[in-house]
Order: structure tokens, then sequence, then C-alpha cells
């Protein structure tokens, strides 16, 4: 798998943002990465040295719509997160801004 | 009054956070609660102008009320503000134009040489006030004599104009005080004369200024009954009468009373006007840029009184305006005149009041609270409740009328050889 494979996106949320400052930085990945795969593509996009990588399994909430009285169940979808612990003092910035510093 | 005020840079950034933190609020991203937004994300998601014109919709009114303190100015009216081009590098920069109160260079203001009408209360006029007392207390009394001006009858008439009744001119048994001045010009004089039982034709005339325009000029003729004729006895003006009207033991002591308010009120009106003619002095003497506004303003306030007075006597402001003839804008021009001089005159007023530092001191403002207390029947707080934020303009009304009084004080009035009062 290449490492933009991996990586689908970062996670820009309030949880993560905080984070941040401690160098760990938050991202979608994909279900099936695993955690030396996700930490080799973060080397790779980013050129910073990964410390620890932690993942977890995020299962959608399934949601319930009541629409002009028929009810609709939906299910969001289920996804990868993996939080990255990077060297101390090494910052990640997506397309030249650093979204996670505040 | 021109002003180019510069907002500074930190000024500028705090503006901006906190036009950040405002708009933030209300913006829902997902990852986010509202309000909890960073400013980084923010402004990749949504840009930056809109801070940056909630930022200076902010700063502008911050700047420039401390411009306004700065240069101490004392504006009359809402500014009216442009942004002037950005210079990079530079701060940004608005040009506020506003009117501004007058510099005032204060001429002569004490000391100014008026003349006083001598106060004098003449006998005849406490005796006509005496007069009118005894006529309140008058009883009327049945004679046997032809009426006479000034007697009370009871008649019916009947008025007709070229032969036809009119509306309002017809009554039965009606009791009247035959005075000339009451009635339409021959009227009264016609029916002066008849005697009780007596019938008559009276021929009077309706003036041209009457308020009913289908009779103004027409001559009328009353067809006129007398039915009784009653004399006003007035009470003889001894003490006992004295003692019934007043707290005063004799009637000598109530002639001296009522000369006393006489004069009382003569001082008074002697005082303004003393009062007027000094300010008629100050107008005339200063020549001040009056701002437009201010004028408008007044002009405003004029009309508005106008209206509201019209109101209170039924009659629309349209309607007045129709029956006079005019249109708004002409009175308006016609109003201007006077508004010039009152604002002058207030501008005037003010300017002594800061050279003399008169100012309206708590006890002046009690003083004014108790007296609209006692005047509407409230208690004092709830005065002061009602007048909420116009306590201002008590204040104001208060340093006015002090620093009037201040410069009727210190005029130098010339009395009129004052004729010994009777």
């Amino acid at each position: 798998m290449d490492a933009r494979d991996v990586i689908v996106s970062p996670r820009i949320t309030e949880k993560s943002m905080a984070n941040a400052i401690g160098s760990q930085y938050t991202f979608t990945v994909h279900p099936d990465a695993t955690k030396t795969q996700i930490r080799h593509a973060i080397e790779e996009i980013f050129k910073v040295n990964v410390l620890a990588v932690n993942t977890v399994n995020v299962r959608g909430k399934s949601r319930t719509f009541a629409r002009r009285g028929v009810r609709t169940s939906g299910h969001q979808s289920d996804f990868k997160k993996a939080i990255v612990t990077l060297k101390p003092g090494q910052k990640i910035e997506l397309g030249g801004v650093n979204y996670f510093e505040q | 009054m021109q002003l180019e005020i510069e907002i500074t840079p930190d000024e500028l950034a705090a503006a901006q956070e906190r036009a950040f933190r405002k708009l933030a609020r209300n913006v829902r991203l997902p990852g986010f609660r509202p309000g909890k937004i960073p400013r980084r994300v923010f402004e990749q998601t949504y840009g930056t102008d809109s801070i940056a014109s909630q930022a200076m919709e902010d700063v502008v009114p911050e700047v420039y009320a401390k411009a306004v303190r700065e240069h101490d100015l004392s504006p009359v009216d809402r500014p009216h503000m442009e942004m002037l081009p950005e210079e990079p590098g530079k701060p940004s920069r608005i040009k506020v134009t506003v009117e501004v109160r007058p510099e005032i260079t204060l001429g002569q203001y004490k000391g100014i040489a008026v003349a006083r009408e001598p106060v004098s209360v003449t006998g005849e006029e406490v005796e006509r006030s005496l007069e009118a007392l005894a006529k309140e207390r008058a009883t009327l009394v049945p004679v046997e004599r032809a009426a006479q001006l000034g007697d009370v009858i009871r008649v019916d008439y009947t008025g007709r104009i070229d032969g036809t009744p009119f509306e309002g001119g017809t009554a039965t048994g009606q009791t009247i005080e035959l005075l000339e001045q009451r009635f339409i010009p021959g009227f009264a004089s016609g029916i002066a004369g008849m005697s009780a039982g007596e019938s008559k034709d009276v021929h009077a005339t309706f003036p041209s200024e009457y308020p009913q325009q289908e009779l103004a000029g027409k001559e009328a003729v009353f067809s006129v009954t007398v039915h009784d004729v009653k004399q006003l006895e007035l009470p003889p003006l001894d003490d006992a009468f004295a003692k019934t009207v007043s707290d005063n033991e004799t009637v000598e002591a109530l002639r001296a009373d009522i000369r006393r308010r006489l004069e009382a009120m003569a001082q008074a009106r002697a005082r303004r006007d003393v009062g007027n003619r000094v300010m008629e002095h100050l107008l005339a003497a200063h020549d001040v840029a009056l701002p437009a506004s201010m004028v408008d303003r007044e002009v405003d306030h004029m009309l508005s009184d106008l209206a509201s007075n019209a109101a209170r006597a039924g009659v629309e402001m349209a309607a007045y305006l129709e029956r006079a003839g005019k249109t708004e804008e002409q009175l308006r021009a016609e109003y201007r005149g006077d508004a010039q001089s009152r604002v002058k005159a207030t501008l005037l007023i003010e300017a002594v009041a800061k050279a003399e530092n008169i100012v309206a001191t708590p006890a002046d403002i009690a003083a004014e609270l108790e007296s609209l207390s006692e005047q509407y029947g409230q208690p004092i707080d709830r005065i002061r409740q009602a007048l909420g934020n116009n306590v201002l303009s008590l204040m104001d009304g208060i340093v006015r009328n002090k620093t009037l009084e201040f410069l009727i004080d210190s005029a130098a009035v010339q009395e009129a050889t004052a004729t010994p009062s009777a």
C-alpha cells in the first residue's frame, strides 16, 4: 500500500487540536492499515520521526431519520483512526498551513 | 470638523480577535462545538474578510470615541465616517466628518446695561383684584327694572340671517351675563334696556374673522324675549369680607396683601424682562457658527411641539397645515430663524455656564426633584424612576436656569425713573 493510500485525511476536531500541543497528531487511516504501515507512511509524507502509533477502530453510529412519517434508519461509516506521537518539537503542517497549531 | 483617525495595529488585532470570537459563536463545523473552533481553521474555511469587516465595525466607534475624548470635542450630531484607501505597511485610517459644538469666544456678558421698567402697582390694580375677589362672592338679586349691561338675565332668543334661523343661534330659557364682549357686537347692547317680559328684535353683526366662516360678516336679527333680570350684588368690602376670602383680619390688610402679591408678580415679570433683554443683547453681540444639525433638530422639535399642541386641540397636523395654507417646508423655513436664535441662545448660555463653572449640584437636583414631586403628587422615588436617563436633561435645565439667574444678577440694571407706586 502506498503511503497516500494508508493515510486518508487528517482529523481536525477539538480533541485532535488539543492533542497536537503534545505532538500527537490524529489521522483517519485505511481500515486495513497496520501501525507499522502508518508509521512509515507518516514519516515518508511529513519527513518526521514517529515515536508511537495508537489506532482505534471507530464504529459508525446508527442514525434514525423520520421524514414525512416514514422512519428510515441509517448507519455512519466505520473508520480507523490513528494517533501518531512525534519526536518532541516536530510538527506537521498541511499544505503549508499548520492546521493543528492554534 | 474633520478628523483623520489611525487604527493602530494593536487595536486592530484586538478588535479582530474579538470579532472572530463573536463570529465563531455562530459557526457550526463538524468536530467542533459552536464557539470552540480555532481561528486558523475558521480562516481556512471562511476566509478572513468576515473577521476584518466585523472588526472594523467594532473598532471604528471605539477609536472614534477615543479621538473625541483626546481632542476634547463635543459632537452635536452623528459622525459621518469614511475609510481612507489602505496603504500597504501603514495602519488603516478613517476620515471622520462630524459637526461639533462651535468654539464660542464670549464677549462681555457681565454688567450688561439693560433698562428696566419700574415696578409699580397702582391703587387701581389693587382695587380691580379686590373687585374680582368680590365678584366671586357676588349674589344675584332680582330687580324690577330694565336690564343693564353687567346684569344677569334669563332669555329666549331666535337668531335669523336673511329670515332663516341658523345653527347655534337659538336658545330657550338661557341665563346669560349681559356683557358686550361676551357676544357678537350689538347683541348685549341691544338687549340692554329691555325689562322682564318684554320681546324685541335685536340686530347684531358677526365679526368678519368669526371662526364659523358661513356666519362671518353676516348681519343677524335675534328675536329676544327677556324673562327676568337679576343684578350682581357685590358683597360690601369690609373686614368681614376680608376674613371670608383670606386670612386677613381687615380689608386694609387684605389690600396690602393683594398689593404685595401683585408687586411680587410684577417683580418676577421685570426680572424675566431683564433676562430676555440680556439674552437679546448677547445674541446680537455674538457671532456663532451654528451647526446646521442642531438647528435642524430644533426645527424638528418646534414642529413636533406644534403637532402635539394641535393634536391636543383635536386637529391633525395635516389638517392644520391645510387650514393655514402652508406646506411643511414653508413652516420649516418660517421656523428656521427662531430655531437659529434658540440654538444660539443655548450655546451662549452653555458657554457662560462653562466660563462661570455653573453646575447642577446634588442639592439643586434634589430641590428640583422635590418640586416635581409636589407638582405631580408622586413620591420622589417614582419621579426619579420616571425620569430615568432624562435626569441629564433635567440637569441641563437646572444649569440653564442658574446661568440665566446669574446673567440677570450680574447685569447692570438701570431703573427707569421710578414713579412712586400709588
